[in-house]
């Protein structure tokens, strides 16, 4: 599997932390973000989850959403940031 | 098998077919001396286990003398890679292969390599591994065009558990498998090398004589049962394939549809955790593997789902017994659906 891209340079308009969530809630979480806010809205999804790394982007292609890369997260918590751009 | 629960992981084990356990009887009685004696019952165990191997080599089309018993599965994938030094592999490789930091060669979201990169990866490389097929999805390889190919120019690594007996193998250079896959007994692994190609004859301890017989005969029930049993096999996964989407809402089925081997299915489900899911089957009497990050033994998610990028979270692998009943896939359909929601997390 290829490495994420680099999505340091996009603007997020939300942060959703589930650190210390194992699978599946972090997609669930994402899965959420979908219902709450509209579709083109950028989040950005804070996980430590294995699994996260795999699902956030599959989630995106089973949803048609853009799956944008990775980037640290805002804080020095742990983690990596999974930048998705909600889908209808 | 019990006929009140259904049995689906036979990847991870299964019992003999009852050709490999009549034989495993017999050759307790009469098979039981060190095969390595000049005595009359050493001589008898002797016979039992060049036979068992010439049974086998038969069957794989290897000369017998090429052909080795091994502990198991993993242990004949260890010697076969021990001492080559570069090495290419599919990423979706079994572990012990990928153990030795071979080349990767990426696979689609199929699981399967193209086969220009493989052929110019393996290029570079004394030794190049493709399995049959993946034992966790049942997807194939495209062994014969990578053989075609490669003319020759490196040799390959074939991993043909599960697929030894029950498929037609493509032509191999160094053969390896595991004798559960085919209906045999656990702890009898198969290694073997075509004369062409270069090895070093492993230095091994006398496999088990009566374990080798059963192996042999087990094989060879497999062998001449295989178009039944993959006809029989192969309506029963593609039923569930075609089901799995009707009965369970955000499901992703993996592997190639077509291009699989009869016996095996695996599909994640979305907010759902494959542990539960796995607890859940269990007690409504399936048993079922999983290739999530929470069930496995380092928590991280099997890398055969990773490599294809499918997703790996509530994942079920379903591998039938080769005598599964249509009533066992019956069961397993009837209350999946209801073990799913029972786990799944709620969006609202």
């Amino acid at each position: 599997m290829t490495e994420h891209p680099d999505a340091s340079d996009v603007r997020i308009e939300h942060w959703i932390d589930e650190r210390g969530q194992r699978c599946p809630i972090p997609v669930v979480a994402l899965a959420r973000a979908r219902r709450i806010h509209g579709a083109g809205i950028v989040v950005a999804v804070v996980a430590d989850d294995a699994g996260a790394k795999h699902d956030i982007p599959a989630w995106c292609r089973l949803k048609g959403a853009d799956f944008l890369g990775v980037r640290p997260p805002k804080d020095s918590h742990g983690g990596t940031a999974y930048v998705v751009r909600l889908p209808d | 098998m019990s006929d009140t629960r259904a049995y689906l992981d036979a990847t991870s084990a299964a019992p003999m077919n009852n050709a490999a356990r009549q034989a495993l009887s017999a050759a307790l009685s009469d098979g039981w001396a060190d095969p390595k004696r000049l005595y009359f019952e050493g001589r008898r165990a002797r016979l039992l286990v060049d036979a068992a191997r010439q049974t086998i080599a038969d069957v794989i089309g290897a000369r017998p003398d090429h052909v080795f018993f091994t502990a198991n599965h993993r242990s004949a994938l260890r010697l076969a890679v021990t001492g080559r030094s570069r090495l290419a592999a599919s990423a979706v490789e079994h572990s012990e292969i990928l153990a030795v930091n071979p080349t990767l060669v990426p696979v689609d979201l199929m699981g399967q390599v193209n086969t220009s990169d493989f052929i110019q990866a393996a290029r570079s490389t004394d030794l190049a591994a493709l399995h049959v097929a993946s034992v966790e999805t049942g997807t194939r390889q495209p062994i014969s065009e990578v053989r075609e190919g490669l003319a020759g120019a490196v040799p390959l690594l074939t991993d043909a558990n599960h697929a030894v007996g029950i498929v037609d193998l493509p032509d191999w250079d160094i053969l390896v498998a595991g004798a559960n896959g085919w209906g045999g007994p656990a702890d009898v692994g198969l290694l073997a090398y075509r004369p062409r190609v270069r090895f070093t004859p492993p230095q091994l301890p006398e496999p088990s004589v009566p374990l080798a017989v059963a192996a042999a005969a087990g094989l060879l029930e497999t062998w001449e049962n295989r178009a039944q049993i993959d006809t029989r096999l192969r309506s029963l996964t593609e039923r569930i394939r075609s089901s799995l989407p009707h009965l369970v809402q955000d499901i992703e089925v993996v592997g190639h549809p077509d291009q699989r081997l009869p016996h095996i299915v695996s599909f994640s489900c979305l907010y759902v955790d494959g542990e539960a899911l796995v607890h859940e089957l269990d007690r409504r009497d399936v048993a079922v593997a999983s290739g999530s990050a929470c069930t496995a033994e380092d928590f991280q998610p099997s890398h055969v789902l990773a490599a294809m990028g499918v997703l790996t979270g509530g994942n079920v692998r379903v591998s039938l017994p080769l005598d599964c009943s249509n009533e066992s896939v019956d069961h397993f359909l009837r209350v999946l659906p209801d073990a799913v929601a029972a786990v799944r997390e709620v969006l609202e």
